[in-house]
């Protein structure tokens, strides 16, 4: 049985995580083009960063912050414009073969979700470069 | 190992709470091993580095950002102790970069690194703190200003007489409100209702002569810390700190308006008549600083002297326009010279609204406390003195 990123930690993935149907998702990336890299958890990057802190918050950062409207990843770069103004948004469609997802609503932002992908998957090849229009920001 | 939970001016950081989410926590609140509270803030990717902005919070303060009263632009831009703490944390594919940490002044960092005013928390829980019971700075968690007394008897005392302290409590709410409605006539030309300036007293200590009273004085969050200062309580307590100059104890004096008022001699009257030296505090819950002014029985018949000789003396406030011919902002002393004489005097001690860039042989309009002396028997003036207490820009209609 495929298991997820972070599930050596007791009761990780969270809570009311669920099978992956299928789902459109839109991610923030560093730059295009999209690269494997890009999609390494939080955790994966700095683990040293989690080592003291809880184990909901260890779980969480082993997953991805993946939004379910486009809308609320446009207020993301919003909200925090010294950090993300220079990332681009890639879309990509999860199924089944991708792991395990969350409804966690971050604020303002209701469609945050968090992603448990399965640990073996190369997890960018779901995605490709999302190239907005100045009339897709709200 | 340094990281974003382990920095060398805070020490090892734990998660009480995450208000935002991507990725990881990026705003956040975290408390240190000294129980001292943090709100944070993932405010800017830099080539090679996180940058993170940490800013000091009373608990109080993160009751207010919490529940949406405080803004999470002011949350960082206004920080109670006025700067932030900067983390450059390399970005974890760049393995020459290294950590820094470092105090800042918001106004050093663009804009853009906080969040727009805009957004509030809007929290409508109430948060308990954890650990609250043993936060150093737990009298900073009332929503009041605190001023505290503790009366340091001679002998081995273990009560108080109740008299004295119905009296001590009548003198000292007087007081303040009096300095309530004085500061209320300079801030917005009208005077304070009486019920602005009340105080409740907070549980006591067992055995200790230490008693807490919490005003009901509200004041604006964030202005700056020189207005914050002017609250009744912090003001009251400059007023007190002033006692070892005569020159400020009395401009402190005319400034408050009490050297008519026997609210202050009354005080240090039933001071004098215990055997006790007496310590006063003032706490606020926005600034993370405590005041403290010591009071000995044996300086206050010297008050007592330099307030009688205020009783004594005529004050009065005057408008005059003219050149400023000195300055000393060293010594405190003016001149100016008008079309009659010149007015030489000292410039109230707290009075530092731009002073320092007035220009010589420049024409300016002052207002003056002219305070003259007379002999008790003959009543004749002896002195005068002048105070200066504005000095502004000089308009034509005013000229001499």
């Amino acid at each position: 049985m495929q298991s997820v990123v972070g599930s050596h930690i007791e009761n990780c993935p969270l809570k009311g995580s669920q099978p992956i149907t299928e789902i459109t998702v839109y991610f923030l990336v560093p730059s295009f083009p999209i690269n494997k890299d890009d999609f390494k958890s939080q955790y994966e990057k700095k683990p040293q960063r989690f080592k003291s802190q809880s184990n909901d918050v260890k779980c969480q950062a082993h997953g991805l912050s993946v939004y379910t409207d486009i809308k609320d990843l446009f207020k993301t770069q919003e909200m925090y414009n010294g950090r993300f103004k220079h990332h681009k948004i890639a879309v990509g469609k999860l199924t089944y073969e991708c792991g395990v997802i969350k409804s966690t609503p971050a604020f303002c932002r209701k469609t945050h979700h968090t992603w448990w992908p399965f640990s073996d998957i190369d997890r960018s090849r779901f995605f490709i470069e999302y190239h907005t229009a100045e009339k897709d920001y709200v | 190992m340094s990281n974003l939970y382990n920095i060398p001016q805070l020490g090892k950081l734990e998660i009480i709470e995450v208000f935002d989410y991507h990725n990881e926590p990026i705003l956040l609140s975290c408390c240190n091993e000294k129980q001292e509270l943090y709100i944070v803030l993932y405010a800017s990717d830099l080539p090679e580095h996180e940058m993170w902005l940490f800013a000091k919070v009373s608990l109080e303060k993160l009751r207010l950002i919490r529940s949406g009263q405080i803004n999470l632009y002011d949350a960082f831009a206004k920080p109670e102790k006025k700067h932030l703490l900067k983390v450059l944390i390399p970005h974890w594919n760049c393995k020459l970069a290294t950590f820094h940490s470092d105090y800042i002044l918001p106004s050093e960092l663009d804009d853009d690194v906080f969040l727009s005013s805009s957004y509030r928390l809007n929290l409508t829980d109430t948060f308990i703190f954890p650990n609250e019971q043993n936060l150093p700075e737990n009298e900073h968690s009332y929503q009041g200003q605190i001023i505290g007394t503790t009366f340091d008897f001679f002998d081995d005392r273990i009560e108080a007489p109740a008299d004295f302290l119905s009296k001590f409590f009548k003198h000292l709410l007087s007081i303040l409100k009096h300095i309530r409605e004085v500061q209320s006539n300079y801030t917005t030309g009208s005077k304070a209702r009486q019920d602005d300036m009340e105080l409740s007293v907070l549980p006591f200590q067992p055995g200790s002569f230490s008693i807490k009273f919490v005003s009901k004085e509200q004041l604006p969050f964030f202005q700056e810390t020189t207005t914050i200062q002017h609250d009744v309580i912090s003001e009251f307590i400059n007023l007190l700190q002033s006692k070892d100059s005569e020159i400020e104890f009395k401009n402190k004096v005319i400034e408050l308006q009490l050297s008519n008022s026997k609210d202050y001699n009354n005080l240090l009257k039933l001071l004098y008549k215990i055997d006790a030296n007496t310590t006063f505090t003032w706490t606020s819950p926005y600034i993370a600083e405590q005041k403290k002014v010591s009071f000995l029985k044996k300086e206050i018949p010297k008050l007592m002297h330099f307030l009688k000789e205020l009783d004594e003396s005529e004050v009065t406030t005057i408008h005059i326009s003219g050149y400023l011919t000195a300055l000393n902002l060293t010594q405190k002393t003016f001149e100016i010279q008008t079309n009659d004489d010149p007015y030489r005097g000292t410039i109230l001690k707290d009075y530092d609204s731009g002073i320092e860039n007035a220009t010589m042989s420049l024409m300016y309009d002052a207002t003056v406390q002219k305070i003259l002396k007379k002999n008790i028997s003959t009543k004749k003036v002896v002195e005068t003195k002048y105070v200066l207490l504005k000095l502004e820009k000089f308009k034509e209609q005013s000229k001499p």
